[in-house]
């Protein structure tokens, strides 16, 4: 197996379950599939001021993911993440099961031998941001309480990312940068997030890429209608470790976690806590 | 877990963190309306708290008939779009419950679902101790906003 594909195999299956972007696209008419679960759970909230709430129910959220690439050319790729189904609860309550945003792209890159690229995505929502849970008993003060827990934040948001990798000659070690913004609509706060990776083949068929990225807001939005619960002016510095094994030319197993942590970028509306995944893909 | 994360990567990246919010049911405008007049004893103004746009004017005061009422004024406002939101009489600006000693710090006033003008009857007259009304996400355990009384 070539280096390059070798690479963009790991990449690839990095990116849809860890948000790392690359400068490497997949050759004209090769795909690549993936399906992961990941599961997450907590009750740190952090406000759109920073300050740590721990005192409320425990939030969960799991789901399962399906990633594809396809080559178009060998320098244009076309990709959908869709998290096929999402479920999002508090302790105690009923579980609100939905499908999250669905994200359909295209990967170019800029030259033939240099691995820099743009990738730009449409995120469709799949429900206009309402899905309510009803708490299975009443409160200490006999209320019976409902939350929205939505998987799909209702509006439409526009990526735009830029890419560059490095790799060694052996392809043992390689590593990318990149960055790119978030164009929201209906109101909310336009984003920016930047990040990096670095990879290393431990074994023959044993990888580890650590990854770390952070988010800002870049324009403020302008509707009092976007609420905090749809992720307005969330703020982060999150890390990530991904184990990839490859079992044979075309099979790959991979499993890892990602966390928050405060800087450089502080922790603003989000539940802070370790997500765990585990995923299968298969490439041709 | 956002946004904007799979919930940020999986949400959130999208996916998982797109935030829980607080119900659009059981308005406490079901609440009984004061008889005739309206005396205020006190009244304060929200300040928003958790990024939320909370805001307006709360009164405490009884109707003609000495029944006691808080009243959220028509320029109330907040994040509707969270769920049930709990409204209490409070000690203090900060939340604090106490649910072993039957939170002697909190009297829960009922659930708030919609933004304007709403009253709340209450049992009884409100001892003075208590100076604040907090608007508190139940689930999440979040503020939204608090207003003194004065």
């Amino acid at each position: 197996m070539s280096l390059i594909r070798n690479i963009l195999i790991l990449l690839v299956f990095v990116s849809s379950t860890s948000w790392a972007q690359n400068g490497w696209t997949r050759k004209a008419k090769s795909f690549y599939i993936q399906g992961a679960f990941a599961t997450f759970n907590t009750n740190k909230y952090y406000s759109v001021d920073g300050d740590l709430f721990d005192n409320g129910s425990t939030f969960h959220s799991h789901a399962f993911l399906l990633y594809g690439e396809y080559g178009i050319f060998d320098q244009l790729n076309v990709i959908l993440d869709v998290p096929v189904i999402a479920i999002n609860y508090f302790d105690n309550y009923e579980l609100a099961p939905g499908v999250g945003n669905v994200k359909l792209g295209l990967k170019y890159k800029f030259f033939k031998n240099f691995p820099f690229a743009l990738q730009v995505d449409a995120e469709i929502p799949t429900d206009d941001g309402f899905n309510y849970s009803t708490s299975k008993e009443p409160d200490i003060f006999g209320n019976y309480n409902t939350i929205n827990v939505p998987t799909s934040d209702g509006e439409f948001n526009f990526h735009t990312t830029l890419a560059v990798s490095h790799a060694t000659k052996s392809g043992n070690t390689f590593a990318s940068a990149y960055c790119g913004a978030n164009w929201r609509t209906k109101g909310f706060s336009h984003q920016i997030v930047a990040g990096m990776e670095l990879g290393q083949r431990l074994f023959n068929r044993w990888y580890i890429i650590g990854k770390f990225r952070i988010q800002e807001v870049l324009i403020e939005g302008s509707s009092p209608n976007a609420s905090i619960f749809w992720g307005e002016g969330t703020t982060f510095s999150q890390y990530n470790f991904t184990n990839i094994v490859k079992l044979n030319d075309h099979w790959s197993v991979l499993a890892g976690m990602t966390d928050f942590i405060g800087i450089p970028s502080e922790r603003r509306n989000l539940y802070d806590g370790i997500t765990a995944f585990v995923g299968v893909s298969v490439e041709y | 877990m956002k946004r904007k994360s799979l919930i940020c990567s999986i949400a959130v990246a999208g996916l998982l963190f797109i935030l829980p919010a607080c119900k659009k049911d059981d308005p406490i405008n079901d609440s009984p309306q004061p008889k005739g007049d309206f005396t205020v004893e006190r009244s304060g103004t929200f300040t928003a708290e958790g990024g939320t746009p909370t805001a307006g004017t709360v009164e405490y005061g009884k109707d003609e008939d000495d029944v006691y009422f808080i009243h959220l004024g028509s320029d109330f406002t907040t994040d509707q779009a969270t769920g049930t939101l709990g409204l209490y009489f409070s000690t203090s600006s900060v939340f604090t419950s106490d649910p072993g000693n039957g939170n002697p710090d909190l009297m829960a006033l009922g659930t708030i679902t919609s933004n304007g003008e709403q009253y709340i009857m209450l049992d009884e007259a409100v001892s003075s101790s208590f100076t604040h009304i907090i608007l508190w996400c139940n689930t999440a355990g979040v503020p939204f906003g608090n207003a003194a009384l004065q």
